[in-house]
This record gives structure tokens, C-alpha cells and sequence, in this order.
């Protein structure tokens, strides 16, 4: 008899043999694509990469992401009206992610001291006023390598952030620790000191770049009969302490004038200086629903006893020698579809009387372009010049932040402090500026300055739509809340009314983020493949294995996050 | 226990259809099973996939049985195993629904009467599919197949309770769409001595008329949809959810399948209607045996 | 040690003496006394190894085949019904080249229904590629028994042991039943190749292509055909070692005889009989009983056969449609020698009608005036 083995059929070889890949011409490969909520961040953070480290609780490495892009967290964290809340993909399955409350989380939680370059030949930047703006064009600028010297007219550096957001939604020590992170890259900060245009164009000339970042500290008139009665104060005045609040406290009727953050922040902040009995008024242009401020301070200013009318402008202010009553009538908001400028449209209505012995109108700032060279100034509106980087007519002359055309709020302005930084670096460096194609992300406005210094990984353009993923391995949950005192307890005092989320909820709400765009290594895909093709590559990623891979697309249907896809190889390329 | 240490014994180069369910669902089971298993495999999908003479899919010793007796060669497997003092050695039998819901029935209730030490994995694909998709007593109600070509009229037997009957000491349904529960489930079979029982929902986008990508989102649907909930049965007695997702209507289901596109709408109320009939069933078990 | 034993019995203790290491059954009459004394020594502890009580005899074979391929010694039994269900697994069995032995107590199949000795259930098994051996008697079923085992073992084919229902099942008979040192000495632990290693994985029975099955199957076809010359060397030693041996056939009084009886298990018992009174009678008959049916012994009763003017064979048994399968397969055996004889075919004993000494002599007496011989049987109903 022959051998055992061979009188019955034992196999023994492997069906590797058979190349299935053979079969198609479809293979999957991977592509990390940019995430809606990173497209919509004017300051362009890495939020999937941030919440995967922070689901980790790994607040440490989350933190150094997030400053490869915006070395204000702790800020961003507690007052950013969040574009990218409104973009998450998740919001379409059950809620947003709390993206801010987590940013906020990983700045307090973490610990992370970012590093300037060393170049062998570092240039020498002027930095005029060291609000949001100024303080990111220092910090990108130092991280590039180059000299910094910042001039701040104030005694002290932090621009809105410290004289214009108070303190139970900004605390300085979270305010001193960020600044002190940023000048801790060997930035020079020369505080009071007013830069007049005889010293600018000295500056211009000793410094081989500067950037204008002075800010709107203007504030805007109502332009109304009896606006010079006696206590009739602006909000970012006010605010910043420079016409005294004290005095506040005895005033009975408090009418605030504005829609905005500011004012929203004036009316909270009488709230907590005026004694209990006297009643704050805020009364806006726009209609109740269409506050451009951020709809929590909304409702917080209202748990703290607001009243708040939107749909009035203020016709007239009544007193003698002060103002004691004021008038206002309906009015309607719109949007000129062609400039987008605001108009307000009288509408028809009865005119309200508001008894104020107090008035604090906040319907925004404007730039003081006194000291500026008249080149470099806008024609139709108050603002500075400039391009998409920063850059004003004047070479080597650069501006961002409120004082230029763009959204004003913290984000933005961080955001223009960045790319202005970009553009000066690379001028400075003698780079092509027209060579940050690669940096922008989607079709937003931001750079990213990660992918400058460490190189693109993906394409940025691809931005990972709701429709592409794969929704069936989530599980709907709520949201985690941040804590917040009681409106009870927040009234005379300026304790931080937002307590955030400690870091277990941190962790829990990061892992509630779908991570769009971005590998995680979720093992869907290579537990899934009917035909073993997704390798696991040593660096935690994956590949695929094109010589069995019968192109089927069950790892593209079922990848939660789209980052593969399908493509027809070249006939020629498969039989290679 | 982590991923990285649970190693795959099966191997690329099969003749699985692409995007086939019955491929993804025996890859799972067999990386839950160690080095030592003994696989058998029945004339089925199973059978063809896993390799023809002389190539093998498989990396564990396997046996190709007859159709109708994948309980008893795994049984006889088993027990000679014990008497060679290799008791530790799982023995693992795959069968299609056709093998285990018709011709295989009868040798799969012996087996489980006996309490044989195995456990049998019947990959339900609903249809005899590897002969040409032919209905089974599997095949959902209403579903196209080759020979009841205006829907299938009888419903799907209930599997589960015919096993629960036995008294076996585990049974359970499990999902590709849910790779984790199926794994984790072959992981408890493994632990326990007895006939273990499970009812894998494997779809077939060639049988069920699919587009090859969505195997697994077929899966997902239907247990969210209810048609095939993810629950075990210890000692035939204490019923048991594993996943209680979102639910879906049962629409959602039918109709990413051409199997089903003939349906009117009174039948998708009437499927509706049995799959809320079912699950008040088996909520009425788990919550009275518990 | 000498015991009044049914044939039933006789096969439980050759089971219990080769060490079986498990049993997998399903009852059917006349076999059922066998899976009841081994389940009654299991429960005792006197069995070792695990018994399986399946639900029906083609899963007891499934059962059988497996552990078998995992290595393990295996036995079942069955009859007529159970051996049919069985017949799907007889040829994965053979396939598989599994040493599974069985025995099987024959019995009319049905339809009609009837529960008597009758050789078809086996003998319409012919071609699923098992070695059959037809017993005569008590001792010889449990002496065959365990030649089987070593047999089987060797050859890597599956055997099957037979005897007559109730005239050897339920008949009681003495029996020397060998000492349990001297079996373990001729037939030791089981080898059988393990198939399912687990430092060496393969896949066992896939599917092959056609030529690989042609193959396949004439390696099969060698293996039986070798596996005649095992039989007799396990015979002679198991003669040597018990001192009872019984050759592929057993020819008595053929050298001169006229005429040769041809008949197989109990019904030889009868004709040993018959022929003694034809001798007294003056009649030249002569006697030759086939034991190894499969692989069929050619040669052998070529040369037994080879000159003698007349045969007949007592056929317990049919294949409708041609005649008693004995004769069928002894006419194609013979069909090579120049000088065959003539063969007369005869049914006798099916469903278990009575085959008396006085049949048989009438059997021969009928071939002995009879010159013409004739393709269809004669059928002897025995009334």
C-alpha cells in the first residue's frame, strides 16, 4: 500500500496559490481626507487627530496638536462661537460634538511647552498691539525662528481678550497662562507703549517686517438725537474699565444697545455690579432669533435676569443734562445680497420708551487708522487693506485682526495672525506665498501651519461629507454637558459661570467624535475583508493586499469614517 | 482580550464570491478558536471555500463530511479526541442553513440530545446557494430564490428554540455586522463542555440579489430591523440580548435586496407585523426566564 | 474459556476483547442484543472506551468514520433497514479508507416486511468497497471479529463481519472465548494513521478533480485486491495463536466429487450435513463454502472449481433482475477457466424460510439429472 497521505485526497498546499486579485480591476486604497468641523475652524485644528488622543486620555500630546495649529485653547475653549459644532458630521446622526467644551478640557488638563526653530538666519518682526491677532502672528513667527518684539499700548498684553471679555467667561489665570506659553518662546513684550505713525515708520524701518494688529477700540455712534446726554457710555469702553464701573453700581435702569457679544457681555456684566434691584435691559436691532452673539451667552445672560428686546433700534435719548428715558422703534435687519452689508429697515410699530438712567450702547467697533499710512487703507469701509495673507499695499507691511475685513471674533483673528505669519516667513525667507495651496484646508479660509512643518500627509482638499460614512456601528448618546454654576450663585461675583467637563467626561464626549477622515485603526475593515486583503502595517496602519483583494468594497461600505475608497487600476499596472 | 494576539486561520486565494458573508463569518469564528481546533466542513459554501484538492483555505486540521452530518463527524471527532487525551482541542463543525435546518436536522438533534462536546456553527446564508440559490426552510418569507421564484410562502423556522428544546448549554445568533459579539460569543462556546450552538445570519449578495459592498451593512440591518436579533439561550432556559440597537422599520432591510423587490407594500406590513410578533416572543422569554 | 453463547453475544465479547475504543450504534432487530450487552458492560465499567447512542444508523456510521480518521478503534452493527439508511456512509466509509469493523446480522429487507434471515441487505452492499466475510457459526464470528480488526487496519479498508439473523444471532452455541492477554498479543493498540494533527494541518477529503478521482479509486481497487493476501496471513496466524483458522473459502469432498454444493454462512452448518447423508448414498457431492466474499476469492475457487462437471449454489439472497448473487459473482470468477463447469443457481431461505439438510440434498439431486443449465434461478420455497 502506498504511503497513508497519499490513498485518501489530503491537502496540503494553500489556496495562495490563486491570485484572486486577479479577478477585478477595482482595489481599495486609503485617503485620509480632512474632516467638515477642521474645514470650518478658521484656526484649522486638527480636531479628529485632537479628540483620538484625548478618547485616550492623553490630554498631553492632545494639547501639543492642538498648538501646532492655535496656541490658544484655553481662550478658544470658553469663548469661540464654534463654526465647527455646526459643521459636525454628528450632528446628523444624533448631536454635535461638544468640540469647544473638549478643547477647553485638554488646555486646563494638559501640559504641552511648544519649541521655536532655529534658523541660521532669523529676521526681526514688529508686532504692533498683542490682542488674539498680534499674540498668534508672534507665536507662529517664534515657532518659524524669527525675532519677535511686540508693542502693546496697554499695561498689560491680551488685547479683547483681557480689557473686553470679562472674567466669568475669560479668567485671567487662564489668560496669563496662555500669553505666558506664547512669550515663553523668547518673544520681547514692550507694554505701554503707543506706537504713533512717526514710530511706525521708524519701526518699518528697523524691523525687516511688521504687523499691524491694533484692534477696533473705536466704538461705533448711533448717530441719534441726545447721544451726548451724560451717562451715555460704549461697551468696549466700558468693558475695559476705562471710564470707570464703578459708578455703575448705583444705577437703577440699565439700557444696553446691541446684538453682539459685547453687548451681551456689558449687560451680564451690570448685571453683576448694579445692585439686585434695578433692571438691565438689552435691546437689539435684529430679531430675537438673529443675535450674532453666541446663542449660550444668550441664554445665560437670560438666566441671570436679562430683559432682552431684539427687533428695536433707539430713535432717541431723553434727559436733562443725563439721559433718563429712551425711545426706540421696530426695525428689521437685512442683508444686502451683493455686499453683504447690513441695513436696518423701519418697520411699522409702536415705539417703546425704556426709563435709563444708564446707557451703554454696543453696536461694534472700529479701528483707529489715525497712525496708519493712508496707502494702506480700505476705500469704502474702516478697515486696513489687505490680501488673503495679510499683506498691505506697503512691502514688509502687514495687518490682521479686527483692524482688517473679515469676521471679527476671536478665531478670526488668530486665524489672520497665522497667515500673516505664513505670508511674512515665507517673503522673509524668500518662499514662493503662492506656494500655500497645499496648506488650505477645504474650502475654508485656514493654513495649516502643521502641514507646513511637518508636510501635508493627505490631500486637504477632500472633505469627508455626512453621506460617506458609515453611521450603523454608532450608537446614538447624548452629548456631555459642561457643568455651569446656577445663575444664583454666579450674581456678584465674576467666578467663571462655565465649568466645563472634567476629564473623564472629556474623555467620553472625545469618544462620541466619529473621527471623519481619519485612520484610527478601528480593525473594521481588516476584520471584515472576506478575503483576508487588509494587512496590518507595523505603524498601526493598514495596506491592502492587491494580489487576493477581489475589489468587493466592504471595507469601503463599512470604513465609519471614509477614509477608503475604490479606484480602477491600470490593466497595464495589475498584471505587472 | 486584544486583537493583536488572536492570530487568522484562514487564507486569502478562495473562491468565495466577492463581498461574500459566509467568508467574513468563518474567518471570524475560526480566529476566536486557538491553534488546536479540528474544523468540519459540509458540502456548502464553507466546503468550496475552503479550498479545493490540493490547496486548503484553511490553517487547522479539517475534514470535508457529507452534507447531513456535520453534528456526528464533529461528535465522533470530539469523543476520539477525549479518548487520545486531547480533550482540549475544540471541535468545530460549519454547515449551512440547508444542512442544518433540513437534511441536517435530524443528526444535529441527535448530537444536541447527546450533548456532544462541539460546537456547531450553521452559516445561514438563507438558501441552498452554493447549488444555485434554492429555498431552504431558512429562506425568509416572501424572498425570491431559483425554486420559489414568487417568494418563498412558509416562514423561516425558529432554529433557535428548536435547540433551545435540547436543553443544550448555549446557543446563540450572531452577526457579521457585529464582528466583536461573534467573536466574543465563539469565545464563551469555547469555555463551556456540551453542544453550543450558533446562528450566524451570513448574507449573500449573489443569493440575495446585492450589490457586492453592503454584506456587512445587510447584516447590520438585520438586527437593527429586528428580523434577526442577537440574543443567547443558556441550558435552554435563560434568554439573553447581546445588542439592543437603534431600531430600524423592516424597509430599511428589504431594500437594499433584489430578493425582495416584488414586494407590495401590504406584504412589507405583513413582514413588519411578523418581525414585532417574533420580537414580542422573545422579549416575552427573556424577560419571564432571565 | 468455553461459554454457551448466542452469536450476538459471541460478537460482543470479540468486541470487548479487541479493545474498541468506541462504539457508536442504533438498534435494530436482530442486532440488538450486541449494543445491549455492550451498553450493559459499559454501565458496569467492564467496557472501556465511550459508547454513542445515535438516532440512526447513517449518523452511527458518520460517527464511526470520524473518530476513526482522528485515530481511534471503532465498531457499530447493524442490519437489513439500518444497513440501507447506511449505505451513503459505506462509501464514504471506504473512501475514506477508515478501519472500521462492523457486524451485521442479516435480515430480509423490506418491502414486504419480515424480519428473518436473509443475505441481500449485505450483499447489495457489494460495491461500496468493504471486505465482507459471511460466518458460519458462533465461534467463527467472534474469531473473525478480530481478525477483521488487524486486517482492516493493515489494509486501511473497513470490514464488515456477518451472520445469519437469528440462526447464529439468537442461536446458542459453545464458544471458546480467547484470554484477553493473548488478543492484546495479536492484536495490538490501535494505529490507524491520525488525520487531524494539529502541529501538521491539512485538509482531509477535499474536493478533486476527475482524474485525481480516477485514481483515487484505483488506488482503492489494488488496496482490496491486495488485502486477499492479508486476509490469509491474518487467518493463519490467528490459527497459529488460537488454533482456529478458516481460509477465504473451505473446500470438503471435492476431489472427486460430481457435484459441489456452493453455499455460505449457516446454511454451510446444514450442507455439512446434507452432504454427509448424499456420501452415505452413494452420491459424489462435494461442499465449498465462501467466507471472504469481498475481496472475491477468484483464484481460489478457480482452482477448487476447476475440472468439476457441476455446481450448485444456494443463494440466500437475490438481485432482481438476474439471479442469486453467489452464483452471479462465482459464474463471473469462473468465467476465465477453460473447462467451467455448469452452474445451477438456487433460492432458498430468503425472509428466513427454513433450509433443511433434506433441501439441500434435493438441490443436488436436481443438478445431478440436470445437463441444460439455465440463466434464471430455481426457487426452492421450502414448502
Amino acid at each position: 500500500m502506498a504511503d497513508v497521505d497519499s490513498i485518501i485526497p489530503i491537502s496540503k498546499g494553500t489556496t495562495e496559490v490563486f491570485r484572486t486579485g486577479e479577478w477585478g480591476l477595482r482595489k481599495p486604497v486609503y485617503v485620509e481626507r480632512i474632516s467638515p468641523c477642521r474645514e470650518a475652524c478658521p484656526a484649522g485644528t486638527d480636531l479628529p487627530g485632537v479628540f483620538f488622543l484625548g478618547s485616550e486620555g492623553d490630554f498631553d500630546q492632545a494639547l501639543e496638536l492642538i498648538l501646532e495649529e492655535n496656541p490658544f485653547p484655553g481662550v478658544c475653549g470658553r469663548v469661540c462661537y464654534h463654526p465647527c459644532q455646526t459643521k459636525c458630521n454628528r450632528l446628523q446622526f444624533d448631536e454635535a460634538v461638544e468640540i469647544r467644551a473638549i478643547e477647553r478640557a485638554v488646555a486646563d488638563l494638559g501640559f504641552a511647552q511648544p519649541k521655536a526653530s532655529s534658523l541660521s538666519n532669523p529676521k526681526s518682526v514688529a508686532i504692533i498691539g498683542s490682542g488674539p491677532a498680534g499674540l498668534s502672528a508672534s507665536y507662529f513667527l517664534a515657532r518659524f525662528g524669527h525675532k519677535v518684539t511686540i508693542f502693546e499700548r496697554k499695561q498689560e498684553a491680551g488685547g479683547v481678550l483681557r480689557y473686553g471679555i470679562p472674567e466669568y467667561r475669560l479668567p485671567k489665570e487662564v489668560l496669563k497662562k496662555e500669553i505666558g506659553r506664547i512669550l515663553s518662546l523668547g518673544i520681547t513684550l514692550v507694554t505701554d507703549k503707543r506706537v504713533d505713525h512717526v514710530t511706525l515708520m521708524k519701526l518699518r524701518g528697523q524691523y525687516d517686517a511688521v504687523f499691524l494688529s491694533t484692534g477696533a477700540w473705536l466704538p461705533r455712534k448711533l448717530g441719534v438725537p441726545g447721544e451726548d446726554l451724560g451717562n451715555i457710555l460704549y461697551g468696549l469702553d466700558f468693558l475695559a474699565g476705562d471710564k470707570g464701573r464703578a459708578y455703575v453700581e448705583d444705577k437703577k435702569n440699565v439700557v444696553i444697545i446691541g446684538g453682539g457679544d459685547v453687548a451681551i457681555d456689558v449687560a451680564r456684566t451690570a448685571l453683576r455690579l448694579c445692585s439686585p434691584d434695578s433692571t438691565i435691559t438689552l435691546v437689539a436691532p435684529e430679531g430675537s432669533d438673529d443675535f450674532p452673539a453666541i446663542p449660550e451667552s444668550i441664554n445665560e445672560a437670560l438666566e441671570e435676569g436679562t430683559n432682552i428686546i431684539g427687533g428695536y433700534c433707539p430713535l432717541e435719548f431723553e434727559g436733562n443734562g443725563k439721559v433718563d428715558l429712551a425711545r426706540f422703534g421696530r426695525t428689521r435687519i437685512e442683508q444686502d445680497p451683493e455686499t453683504g452689508a447690513y441695513k436696518m429697515i423701519p418697520v411699522k410699530g409702536k415705539d417703546i420708551f425704556l426709563k435709563a438712567d444708564l446707557v451703554i450702547a454696543a453696536i461694534g467697533q472700529v479701528p483707529d487708522l489715525s497712525v496708519f499710512p493712508p496707502e494702506i487703507l480700505a476705500k469704502d469701509v474702516p478697515k486696513v487693506c489687505v490680501n488673503n495673507f495679510g499683506m498691505t499695499s506697503i512691502p514688509g507691511m502687514f495687518a490682521g485682526g479686527d483692524l482688517v475685513q473679515q469676521r471679527a471674533s476671536v478665531v478670526d483673528a488668530i486665524a489672520s495672525g497665522k497667515r500673516a505669519a505664513l505670508a511674512m516667513h515665507m517673503r522673509l525667507a524668500s518662499e514662493e506665498t503662492a506656494n500655500v495651496t497645499h496648506l488650505k484646508l477645504g474650502n475654508g479660509s485656514s493654513l495649516s501651519v502643521q502641514a507646513y512643518m511637518k508636510g501635508t500627509p493627505f490631500d486637504f482638499k477632500r472633505v469627508v461629507q455626512f453621506s460617506g460614512l458609515n453611521t450603523l456601528f454608532f450608537t446614538k448618546t447624548l452629548p456631555h454637558r459642561s457643568k455651569r454654576l446656577s445663575p444664583d450663585v454666579r450674581l456678584r461675583n465674576f467666578r467663571e459661570v462655565n465649568q466645563g467637563l472634567d476629564g473623564e467626561a472629556a474623555i467620553q464626549e472625545a469618544k462620541r467624535c466619529f473621527y471623519c477622515g481619519r485612520c484610527v485603526a478601528c480593525d473594521l475593515c481588516f476584520l471584515l475583508c472576506p478575503d483576508l486583503s487588509i494587512v496590518k502595517k507595523a505603524d498601526g496602519g493598514y495596506r491592502v493586499n492587491t494580489d487576493y483583494c477581489k475589489g468587493c468594497g466592504i471595507c469601503v461600505d463599512v470604513c465609519p469614517r471614509q477614509v477608503i475608497e475604490i479606484e480602477e487600476q491600470d490593466e497595464r499596472a495589475s498584471h505587472g | 482580550m486584544a486583537l493583536e494576539e488572536i492570530k487568522d486561520h484562514m487564507r486569502p486565494g478562495h473562491s468565495a464570491c466577492p463581498g461574500c458573508g459566509v467568508a467574513i463569518a468563518m474567518r471570524l469564528v475560526l480566529r476566536s478558536l486557538g491553534d488546536r481546533a479540528v474544523i468540519v466542513v459540509v458540502p456548502s459554501c464553507s466546503a468550496v471555500i475552503s479550498g479545493v484538492y490540493p490547496n486548503s483555505a484553511l490553517k487547522l486540521p479539517a475534514f470535508h463530511s457529507a452534507f447531513e452530518i456535520a453534528a456526528p463527524t464533529a461528535a465522533g471527532i470530539a469523543n476520539a479526541l477525549k479518548l487520545l487525551g486531547q480533550e482540549d482541542r475544540p471541535v468545530v463543525a460549519f454547515a449551512g442553513d440547508g444542512g442544518t435546518f433540513d437534511i441536517g436536522l435530524q443528526s444535529l438533534s441527535g448530537a444536541a440530545d447527546r450533548n456532544e462536546n462541539f460546537i456547531y456553527v450553521c452559516l445561514d446564508n438563507e438558501a441552498y446557494m452554493n447549488t444555485g440559490i434554492q429555498a431552504s426552510s431558512a429562506t425568509p418569507t416572501f424572498a425570491w430564490t431559483a425554486t420559489t421564484p414568487s417568494g418563498r410562502y412558509g416562514r423561516k423556522k425558529r432554529l433557535m428554540e428548536i435547540m433551545a428544546a435540547h436543553r443544550i448549554p448555549y446557543a446563540a445568533t450572531a452577526s457579521i455586522g457585529y464582528p466583536r459579539d461573534l467573536m466574543e460569543k465563539v469565545e464563551k462556546a469555547k469555555q463551556i463542555k456540551g453542544t453550543k450552538f450558533i446562528h450566524v445570519l451570513a448574507p449573500c449578495p449573489t443569493g440575495w440579489k446585492m450589490s457586492e459592498d453592503v454584506t456587512v451593512r445587510a447584516a447590520i440591518l438585520s438586527v437593527q430591523t429586528r428580523v434577526f436579533p442577537l440574543y443567547e439561550i443558556e441550558d435552554g432556559k435563560r434568554y439573553r440580548l447581546t445588542q439592543s440597537p437603534e431600531v430600524l422599520p423592516v424597509s430599511e432591510y428589504l431594500n437594499i435586496q433584489g430578493r425582495f423587490r416584488h414586494m407590495h407594500e401590504e406584504e412589507i406590513e405583513r413582514m413588519q407585523q411578523e418581525v414585532a410578533e417574533e420580537w414580542e416572543m422573545l422579549v416575552h422569554r427573556i424577560e419571564t426566564y432571565a | 474459556m468455553r461459554e454457551l453463547l448466542t452469536g450476538n453475544y459471541a460478537i460482543a465479547e470479540a468486541v470487548r476483547l479487541c479493545r474498541v475504543q468506541l462504539v457508536a450504534a442504533y438498534p435494530i432487530t436482530p442486532q440488538t442484543p450486541i449494543y445491549e450487552k455492550l451498553s450493559e458492560w459499559q454501565s458496569q465499567g467492564k467496557l472501556g472506551g465511550l459508547m454513542m447512542r445515535m438516532e440512526s444508523e447513517h449518523s452511527a456510521m458518520a460517527a464511526c468514520i470520524s473518530a476513526s480518521l482522528t485515530g481511534v478503534r471503532v465498531f457499530t452493527a447493524t442490519s437489513s433497514q439500518g444497513l440501507a439508511l447506511m449505505h451513503e456512509m459505506l462509501h464514504f466509509a471506504s473512501g475514506n479508507r477508515v478501519p472500521v469493523v462492523m457486524a451485521c446480522v442479516n435480515r430480509a429487507l423490506a418491502v414486504p416486511w419480515a424480519f428473518g434471515s436473509d443475505q441481500t441487505d449485505t450483499l447489495s452492499q457489494r460495491d461500496t468497497g468493504w471486505i465482507q466475510f459471511y460466518c458460519e457459526g458462533n465461534q467463527e464470528a467472534l474469531d473473525t471479529v478480530i481478525q477483521a480488526y488487524k486486517v482492516s487496519e493493515q489494509v486501511l479498508l473497513p470490514s464488515m463481519v456477518i451472520i445469519d439473523g437469528f440462526f447464529t444471532s439468537h442461536f446458542v452455541e459453545p464458544v471458546e472465548i480467547p484470554g484477553q492477554s493473548s488478543v492484546d498479543e495479536f492484536l495490538p493498540k490501535c494505529e490507524a494513521p491520525r488525520r487531524f494533527d494539529a502541529k501538521a494541518p491539512t485538509f482531509v477529503a477535499g474536493v478533486v478533480d476527475a482524474s485525481r478521482y480516477f485514481q483515487f479509486r484505483q488506488g482503492s481497487f489494488g488496496d482490496m485486491e491486495k488485502a486477499k493476501i492479508v486476509i490469509k496471513d491474518v487467518d493463519e496466524e490467528y490459527k497459529e495463536a488460537f488454533g482456529r483458522g478458516y481460509g477465504l473459502i473451505e473446500a470438503v469432498d471435492v476431489q472427486d466429487a460430481e457435484v459441489v454444493l456452493v453455499t455460505s454462512a449457516s446454511i454451510t452448518s446444514t450442507a455439512r450435513v446434507a452432504l454427509e447423508s448424499l456420501r452415505k448414498k452413494g452420491h459424489r457431492a462435494g461442499l465449498l463454502k465462501i467466507k471472504t466474499f469481498r475481496p472475491f476469492p477468484a483464484e481460489e475457487v478457480q482452482e477448487v472449481l476447476n475440472g468439476v462437471s457441476k455446481v450448485a449454489v444456494v443463494d440466500r439472497n437475490i438481485s432482481i433482475g438476474k439471479e442469486g448473487i453467489f452464483c452471479h459473482e462465482l459464474k463471473a470468477a469462473l468465467y476465465p477457466l477453460n473447462s467451467r463447469p455448469i452452474i445451477f443457481g438456487y433460492i432458498a431461505g430468503l425472509g428466513g424460510t427454513d433450509v433443511s439438510p433434506e433441501i439441500l440434498e434435493g438441490m443436488v439431486m436436481d443438478t445431478l439429472h440436470r445437463d441444460e443449465p439455465e440463466d434464471s434461478p430455481t426457487w426452492i420455497s421450502g414448502d
